[in-house]
């Protein structure tokens, strides 16, 4: 339990350091831009509390609002993709319920599942984020298309960062 | 009372959520307000250091094109040396040595620590403050043309509002024929900007220059924005369709200009005293 607390932390704080140092400078091709931040709150343990679910969305979406002067937006579309998160997992248990000991990774539940689970944080995530920065669907296709792009990159990356840590 | 408790208690995880949203909306949307744009953004101490650092390591992926572009601007001084910029307040007048009419402009260099192109409402960092003489709606262009408008300040580091924002507009000038319209950026492409409220009547052409004008009391006139790169007639309104090639690289802005206006303050006082009688 103490492990998995410290372990958290740490990914939190370089989560945050790798999105506002590295991540927000790639701006590939004016387009895209990588949002991995968000895979502290997909990794999160399954017995995580609702309340604190959110209150780490928030704190999380904030500290990278900071970084990018976009206050409030980074930590809307956090919160929201927090909000959905129990449900998701509700809807994709599997029959007799998650494990005590597994977590929220390929290494527990397969591709499949985690990609599934995932992509629908992630969808939720980047589509909120991406008209909340425009607020309004003036230039509704122009955004779909943004956030499209970067729901790709954003998911290949939360992937490859699983088969990173795949061993530990 | 008691059932209300139970109601906040069975919800809890929905009204949480309610309320951090409207907190984040309230911030989203009031981030406006000057006080509050001090404290959270970019400009702020510790983000400001950190994107120095991050500043430090990048600048060097793309000095072969800075250094070009200083190059270019030098190159471009020298010719038009000794009047960078026109002066419209400049009276020719015997055995007069008036330095505050002489000069209305002072420039200030300032690095690029943070920047971006890929959001809908673009900003970037400079590393001079208030302590520089940095305030608030001073003009920001770069080597080739108009980079954007101071929007915050702390003693050491300037958020500026790029022309790449949504929010931005600055009034603009078809350097050829001198007609005037507004220059916004809808979003889409960070090399082209739009060009509105160009009437029928007026003969563009393509590779038009667009400048800035002296109407906005940010910019001195004259300033490059971009070149005019397509044009079409509206089909809904009478003013044309003009897509702007801006001839500022957002994507590598390293060295810019923050551009005092000495006079400012004389022309706003003026013009609030006509909008007053009125």
């Amino acid at each position: 339990m103490i492990e998995l607390i410290q372990r958290h932390t740490i990914s939190f704080f370089v989560l945050v350091l790798l999105q506002v140092l590295v991540l927000n400078n790639i701006q590939l091709s004016g387009y895209i831009n990588p949002y991995l931040y968000v895979m502290f709150i997909i990794l999160l343990p399954f017995e995580t509390r609702g309340w604190f679910l959110l209150v780490t969305a928030l704190v999380l979406g904030f500290c990278i609002d900071v970084f990018s002067n976009t206050i409030g937006i980074h930590s809307a579309a956090t919160v929201a993709m927090a909000f959905v998160r129990p449900a998701v997992l509700n809807v994709m248990a599997p029959r007799d319920g998650y494990d005590k000991n597994t977590q929220p990774h390929i290494k527990f539940y397969g591709f499949t599942w985690f990609l599934k689970y995932a992509l629908v944080l992630v969808i939720v995530h980047h589509l909120f984020l991406f008209y909340m920065e425009v607020f309004s669907f003036k230039y509704f296709f122009t955004t779909f298309f943004r956030a499209l792009s970067n729901i790709c990159v954003t998911m290949t990356l939360v992937v490859v960062c699983q088969y990173i840590t795949y061993k530990r | 009372m008691r059932a209300l408790f139970e109601f906040i208690v069975k919800f809890h995880f929905f009204i949480l959520f309610l309320l951090f949203e409207v907190v984040c909306f309230t911030l989203a949307i009031n981030n406006n307000e000057p006080h509050q744009k001090k404290f959270i953004s970019s400009a702020n101490y510790v983000s400001g250091v950190l994107n120095e650092g991050v500043d430090a390591v990048t600048r060097y992926f793309n000095l072969a094109e800075v250094n070009n572009e200083l190059a270019e601007e030098n190159t471009a001084l020298r010719n038009n040396a000794p009047g960078f910029i026109e002066n419209p307040h400049v009276v020719i007048r015997d055995s007069v040595n008036d330095t505050v009419t002489r000069q209305q402009y002072t420039f200030i260099a300032a690095q690029v620590v943070s920047n971006s192109v890929v959001n809908q409402k673009n900003f970037l960092t400079l590393n001079k403050g208030t302590n520089e003489g940095i305030q608030q709606d001073m003009a920001v262009i770069g080597p080739r043309g108009i980079v954007g408008i101071v929007y915050a300040v702390t003693d050491h580091y300037a958020t500026v509002m790029s022309v790449l924002n949504i929010d931005y507009k600055v009034s603009a000038n078809i350097r050829r024929t001198n007609d005037f319209g507004s220059l916004i950026w809808e979003g889409d492409d960070y090399k082209h900007a739009r060009l509105l409220e160009i009437p029928y009547h007026v003969n563009l052409r393509k590779g038009d220059t667009i400048v800035t004008n002296g109407f906005s009391n940010v910019y001195p006139a004259g300033i490059p924005i971009g070149v005019i790169s397509k044009f079409s007639k509206s089909t809904e309104e009478n003013f044309y369709d003009i897509d702007v090639e801006l001839s500022t690289n957002f994507k590598n802005v390293e060295h810019v200009y923050i551009i005092q206006n000495i006079l400012k303050q004389e022309r706003d006082s003026l013009e609030s005293t006509n909008h007053a009688q009125k």
